[in-house]
């Protein structure tokens, strides 16, 4: 035990050296420029060659997909809409019932009310055509990597770097390959839908019981038949999971297609709106999209479900199907023009919702800009700059003494110094949280950084995790990105401990507290399903463009996975051992501080895992309301047609999430 | 084919199943222990020589035959290795050395296809969760096996009828096994089965998921079935009485080795080792012992009553206790049948038997 | 959709070989072109673009010629453009076009056929308050006083004034002119353009102090009151240094001229009107007007503005 600590405060000596060499030797502090190798550079010149022998096959596909999607598109715009919303509660009704049907005709009426329907209609043309590829891939990966097990570590990685890799990163190759219109935005829809249907084709396939497995060989089945009539039947259930997750993912894509333009969508409004500052159009657009997500969930998540009984039995659903398919075509061919939408009526609810923001931002000023200023001055900057740097004059109005900095470095060497024999784990921690308050995160020297970075790494994921830190770090250090890394590192630490502590809160409350609970949980699929693009407008108008709103953007879907995994590990302990405590006499808080905590800790702890992927996901979003993180790198690359240092930034990104989410895996 | 030294009342039938020296050994590489031919394994020093060197012998030199018609328990507590001998006959994993033949032929050396043809046409395996197909019927299920070997739909379904009205389910055919009860399941795991007409059933802990009442009726059931359809049988199980109950032998397994084969009451009666002692110490002799098992040929003259060979010997306790000595014993399923004192049961039943005296 | 999907998948330059053969065919309406094929109009985010497509796409349409509108992000459009995938752009504001735009430029696949027509306007601009806490503007060097200064100032500033810039990607014309100018200001990128008229809505809204750069026309000048700051001097000739009102021009598929002449010629005449543009604009965001009726009704009125155009071109 003794030699890990020891490793760490030989690295903190390292660090503390290095912190006070770093007056003195200016390159310790800020990587110089001059040291940067041109890997964007070396990446444009050998990759536009290669995407221009592929643009011929590219822009094929792109024809292929093209012809189909746009036919879909037509017709679901030329159906009439009551006999399309038809179908959908039919569809609820078949896959869940009478709560789901009502839930479908409410959010319909609400999408034809707000004069999105042909928006919304072009949306679901592009999520059901991405779904075939999608779930076709996905499957074929997933059932490879179960057929030869040693391919699997490769494959998830991959899918990882699916997940992670920001799709404004890709977007200039996906132009180059497959070039305007929705196809690029479809191609980037099934990469990051893919892996969802991998991930769940994988479990499934392995979840199927070992005796299924002999059963079906003890009958005699030959490999072909065990695969196709045991055990892909018997992961039924966990396949459909996969398609309801393919779905919604190729849904949070919506956007990207709207990127890109060339098909009238939700998405698009959504932009727009946010180009123009007009919250209620955003908003709406954005419950569009929740709407739909929520009935494309239930729906998929409904035939998913192993025991589903249904109330609409198959003959009677295809008997209604037909008749409103039919009878949609028939009015259609009566009445060609008429579209039986409203004209408009919610334009004058959006634009009520923007005087109430605006009344809102006018009444409230004040106060936001004394909570924006608050934590700014006594937080943000002293973590970015460090107490070093904040305490001068202008800043926080008085010049750090000698004696000042002296009983600093008191107080936390002596804190390390007394917690040593207890908990030498936590003394160390106090000593690296005191040294880098004092420079700041962001002016924290690089060579400490990347060491403490390799050695946690080495420590918790032996060679291969040293390898892709080692990676990581070249590409950032050498990409000459070290300054967008320290920007983003602080960003999404802070953004990560805020969260962790608002909303593991939340989540304890949640879990202790029914109401509390069923108030929460709503808010959270919103804040999870809405485009994050929604937020942006009122956090821009209370707290202006900068870091803080960028923080407030970032933790605003971040702050989800701590709500929900802290109140799913509380109320998933066994109720065994609750019962055990409390017959011992155990009080409230001593069953949940003694009790219920350690016990979800596994649960709580990927919830944090999941708040860091959360956070990093968000550093391109932030990037719209000005920061210098390596999310803005990838906006100048798209602005500047630069491939490679897009993709430099964009695999920085992936691969910080990657890291980290290795990091605390175990 | 050579006889073993071990005694059984199955001599005259023919062997099934013939396993002989068969081992099943996890670790970084196996095969290295058994590739050179030629020279005589020493059992033990083997086993001890894998466990050092990181291996785990699941299974060492395993050895018996199971004759025709025959009722064979394999019996051990959970990691004695069981499971891995019964998946090693059937080839469900692949043992590292020994041979297994079944009607003569090598089933270690069966290519892919011929293993899935006998496995299609001589072998049925019944396993402790079902191991149905949740998204077929009972029907469906039945008939999978059928299916997968390419039979026309009405045959097979005919066929499958069949069987799931030899286990007792008619009716619930259109039913999916999660509609179904843990014993109900079985019933369907039986059925699938024996669908193909198997010669060879294997028996993985049954009933080992089942409620002890239904375990009971299950067993009861089990028998009825084996006295119609005459299987050779290959049975798990981790309990005693149930061994003792349905079983024409027994290999009791500990560790990984067979420790001892007989049958029930030889187990009971002359155990091999104190474990096989202290494993059967709890079982009730006068309710497992049958009045067949102490049966011997020679006439008894004095015999005043009789008794069915296949009886316990509880159920002799209340005419020792109305005072006959001597027995005729009828002959009944396995048991050829002859006669029996009073004192060899008494004899047997040890001092149990001066308390059920006292009281008959 | 037919002609998209009949579209030539190779390189661009393969294409234009193929539009050329097409072209060389005798027929009876060569001064239209290819009447029957669809021109692909593209639609960016914001109103005032869509008002000048929309009446570009129907006096298009008054000229015989099929016309569908594409709704194109503001970069993607060039890849849109480049491969004849996007036929024309009437609207493009040349501040905010990157390295994209040039480089397609220079790839000779887009053709630039010259200005809309707009009065163009860019510069900073300052908000109510800023013009209580500096007195002096719209003259530049009120900037410079200590007390605006303060006024202007944030905590990621300090001690400078705050100054809302273009977003990183749109180049830094402003912070260089700040620094040209030695000013106590801290150029901010603002990330996006609705992080500039969010931030420019709630400082007019709150009435707070904000300095910015902008232009003009633009659909949130007609909801907020700003002033223009009298620009500090600047070399004309360097536009990495210096800003001047930016050209508003209309891009098109290279292929045009040849596939649909008259088009071609037809949008080359095109021209809007600033003032009638302001108009619709605020007819379309604040009156609720349907884009389609506000470009019909000018089309209607306007007949005498846009006929010439047609008949000139279009035999």
């Amino acid at each position: 035990m003794a030699s890990p600590l020891f490793r760490w405060l030989l690295l903190f000596l390292f660090c503390l050296a290095l912190v006070l060499a770093s007056p003195f030797l200016p390159w310790l502090a800020a990587f110089p420029q001059g040291w940067t190798l041109p890997l964007a550079d070396v990446l444009n010149t050998w990759a536009l060659p290669v995407f221009d022998i592929l643009q011929g096959p590219g822009r094929a596909l792109a024809a292929g997909l093209d012809l189909p999607l746009r036919g879909l598109r037509a017709a679901l715009e030329w159906l009439p809409w009551p006999a399309l919303a038809g179908i959908v509660v039919l569809l609820a009704l078949r896959a869940s019932g009478w709560q789901l049907a009502v839930v479908a005709i409410i959010a319909q009426a609400g999408i034809v009310a707000g004069g999105y329907w042909p928006q919304a209609m072009n949306t679901l043309a592009i999520v059901l055509m991405s779904l075939p590829p999608a779930v076709l891939i996905g499957f074929a990966l997933g059932a490879a990597a179960h057929r030869w097990p040693r391919i699997e570590p490769a494959t998830v990685a991959a899918l990882d770097v699916m997940q992670t890799l920001p799709a404004f990163a890709y977007l200039i190759p996906l132009l180059i390959l497959f070039g305007f219109g929705p196809a690029p935005g479809l191609v980037a829809g099934v990469v990051f839908a893919v892996p969802p249907m991998v991930r769940n084709t994988i479990l499934g396939l392995a979840r199927v019981p070992a005796e299924v497995v002999e059963a079906a060989q003890m009958c005699g089945a030959t490999s072909g038949q065990l695969f196709w009539l045991a055990k892909v039947p018997a992961a039924r259930s966990q396949l459909l999971v996969g398609v309801n997750q393919t779905v919604m993912a190729s849904l949070s894509m919506v956007i990207i297609v709207a990127v890109i333009g060339g098909f009238n969508d939700i998405g698009w409004e959504v932009l727009s709106a946010m180009r123009g500052a007009e919250l209620g159009r955003s908003l709406m657009s954005g419950l569009v999209i929740v709407a739909m997500a929520i009935l494309l969930d239930r729906i998929t998540l409904g035939f998913a479900s192993p025991g589903r009984t249904t109330i609409l039995g198959q003959k009677k659903f295809r008997i209604a199907f037909g008749a409103f398919v039919i009878a949609g075509v028939v009015t259609r061919l009566i009445l060609p023009e008429v579209t039986f939408l409203p004209d408009a009526l919610g334009r004058n609810l959006a634009r009520s919702i923007d005087a109430t923001l605006m009344d809102f931002v006018v009444a409230t000023g004040p106060f936001f800009a004394a909570l924006r200023d608050g934590l700014n001055y006594g937080l943000m900057l002293p973590l970015r700059i460090g107490l070093l740097g904040a305490a001068t004059p202008t800043v926080w109005g008085f010049t750090l003494m000698p004696w000042m900095i002296a009983a600093y470095a008191i107080v936390f060497a002596g804190g390390a110094f007394i917690l040593w024999r207890r908990t030498p784990t936590l003394a160390i921690a106090i000593l690296f949280v005191g040294l880098a308050l004092a420079t700041g995160i962001t002016r924290f020297p690089w060579p400490g950084v990347v060491a403490m970075a390799l050695v946690a790494a080495w420590a918790s994921g032996g060679p291969r995790l040293f390898a892709m830190t080692s990676g990581a770090l070249g590409l950032i250090i050498f990409g000459g990105l070290w300054a967008a890394f320290t920007q983003s590192a602080y960003l999404t630490a802070l953004a990560v401990v805020l969260c962790v502590l608002i909303g593991g809160a939340l989540g304890l409350l949640a879990a202790e507290n029914d109401r509390a609970s069923a108030i929460l949980r709503p808010i959270n699929d919103a804040l999870q399903t809405m485009p994050q693009f929604v937020f942006l407008i009122p956090a821009l108008m209370l707290f202006r463009v900068g870091e803080f709103t960028a923080l407030i953007a970032i933790m605003l879907y971040a702050i989800v996975p701590p709500m929900r995994y802290v109140e799913h590990g509380l109320r998933n302990v066994s109720p065994a051992l609750v019962e055990a405590a409390v017959q011992m006499g155990a009080t409230r808080s001593q069953l949940l501080w003694q009790v219920k905590l350690p016990l979800a800790r596994p649960v709580i702890r990927l919830g944090i895992n999941q708040t860091i992927m959360a956070a990093i996901s968000m550093l391109v979003i932030a990037a719209l309301v000005g920061t210098r993180d390596l999310g803005q790198q990838v906006f100048i690359a798209l602005g500047k047609a630069d491939l490679g240092l897009g993709l430099v930034a964009g695999f920085a990104i992936a691969l910080l999430a990657l890291i980290a989410d290795r990091l605390l895996r175990d | 084919m050579p006889e073993t030294d071990q005694n059984s009342i199955d001599r005259h039938r023919n062997v099934k199943l013939q396993c002989r020296n068969v081992w099943k050994v996890y670790g970084p590489r196996p095969d290295y222990y058994f590739d050179a031919k030629g020279y005589r394994i020493e059992p033990e020093l083997l086993a001890a020589r894998l466990t050092a060197e990181g291996h785990l012998p699941a299974l060492i030199d395993a050895s018996f035959d199971v004759h025709e018609g025959e009722i064979f328990v394999i019996m051990g507590l959970s990691g004695s290795g069981k499971s891995t001998l019964v998946r090693c006959l059937s080839r469900l994993i692949d043992a590292n050395h020994g041979t297994i033949q079944l009607d003569g032929q090598d089933l270690l050396a069966a290519t892919p296809r011929e293993l899935i043809e006998i496995r299609r046409h001589k072998m049925g395996m019944v396993f402790q969760s079902f191991g149905l197909l949740p998204h077929l019927t009972v029907l469906e299920n039945t008939a999978f096996p059928l299916k997968l070997q390419g039979m026309g739909l009405a045959e097979r379904e005919a066929r499958a009828r069949e069987m799931i009205r030899l286990v007792g389910l008619d009716g619930r055919e259109a039913s999916y096994p999660s509609q179904l009860s843990g014993g109900q399941q079985q019933r369907v795991g039986i059925a699938r089965s024996l669908a193909v007409g198997p010669d060879l059933w294997f028996l993985d802990e049954p009933f080992s998921a089942l409620d002890p009442l239904i375990r009971r009726q299950m067993q009861d059931e089990f028998l009825r079935l084996q006295d119609q359809l005459k299987k050779t049988i290959v049975f798990i199980t981790h309990d005693i009485m149930e061994a003792c109950r349905l079983a024409d032998r027994i290999a009791l397994m500990r560790n990984g080795r067979i420790i001892q084969i007989g049958t029930p009451a030889e187990i009971l009666l002359s155990p091999a080792d104190e474990y096989v002692a202290e494993f059967t110490a709890e079982v009730a002799l006068a309710r497992v012992i049958r009045a067949g098992d102490l049966a011997v040929a020679a006439p008894m003259s004095e015999a005043t009553a009789e008794i069915s060979a296949d009886q316990p010997l509880e159920a002799l306790m209340s005419k020792i206790g109305a005072g006959h000595r001597h027995f005729r014993v009828l002959p009944a399923g396995r048991y050829p049948g002859g006669y029996v004192a009073a004192d060899r049961i008494l004899a047997v039943l040890g001092h149990e038997a001066a308390t059920l005296a006292e009281v008959g | 959709m037919t002609r998209l999907t009949s579209l030539p998948t190779t390189t661009g330059r393969a294409l234009l070989a193929g539009i050329a053969v097409l072209s060389a065919l005798p027929s009876q309406a060569a001064e239209l072109g290819a009447a029957d094929e669809t021109i692909q109009m593209a639609m960016l985010e914001w109103t005032g673009n869509n008002i000048s497509t929309q009446i570009a796409g129907r006096i298009l349409e008054k000229a015989g010629y099929k016309v569908e509108y594409v709704t194109a992000g503001n970069f993607p459009q060039f890849s849109g453009l480049s491969d004849g995938t996007l036929d024309a752009s009437v609207e493009i504001w040349m501040m905010n076009v990157g390295d994209v735009y040039p480089k397609a430029l220079e790839s000779g696949l887009i053709e630039n056929i010259g200005t809309l027509g707009l009065r163009s306007r860019e510069g900073w601009i300052y908000t109510k308050a800023t013009a209580e806490a500096c007195p002096g503007l719209p003259d530049w060097h009120a900037l410079m006083e200590p007390a605006c200064v303060a006024a202007l100032a944030t905590p990621d500033t300090l001690p400078n004034g705050r100054f809302l810039d273009y977003p990183a990607d749109w180049g830094a014309r402003s912070a260089n002119m700040l620094a040209d100018n030695a000013m106590p200001y801290t150029a901010i990128p603002a990330g996006s353009e609705g992080a500039m008229v969010a931030e420019l809505r709630a400082a007019a809204a709150g009435n707070t102090p904000l300095l910015m750069t902008f232009w003009e026309p633009h659909f949130v000048l007609a909801d907020v009151e700003v002033g223009w700051v009298d620009m500090p001097p600047c070399d004309q000739a360097n536009l990495e240094r210096c800003i001047v009102p930016p050209p508003v021009d209309k891009v098109v598929w290279a292929g045009m001229k040849d596939k649909w002449p008259a088009a071609y010629g037809i949008l080359t005449d095109f021209r809007m009107d600033t003032d009638q543009q302001q108009q619709m604009m605020l007819a379309v965001s604040e009156k609720g007007e349907s884009l389609q009726a506000v470009a019909d009704k000018w089309i209607a009125e306007n007949e005498a503005v846009w006929r010439p155009w047609v008949d000139a071109n279009v035999k």
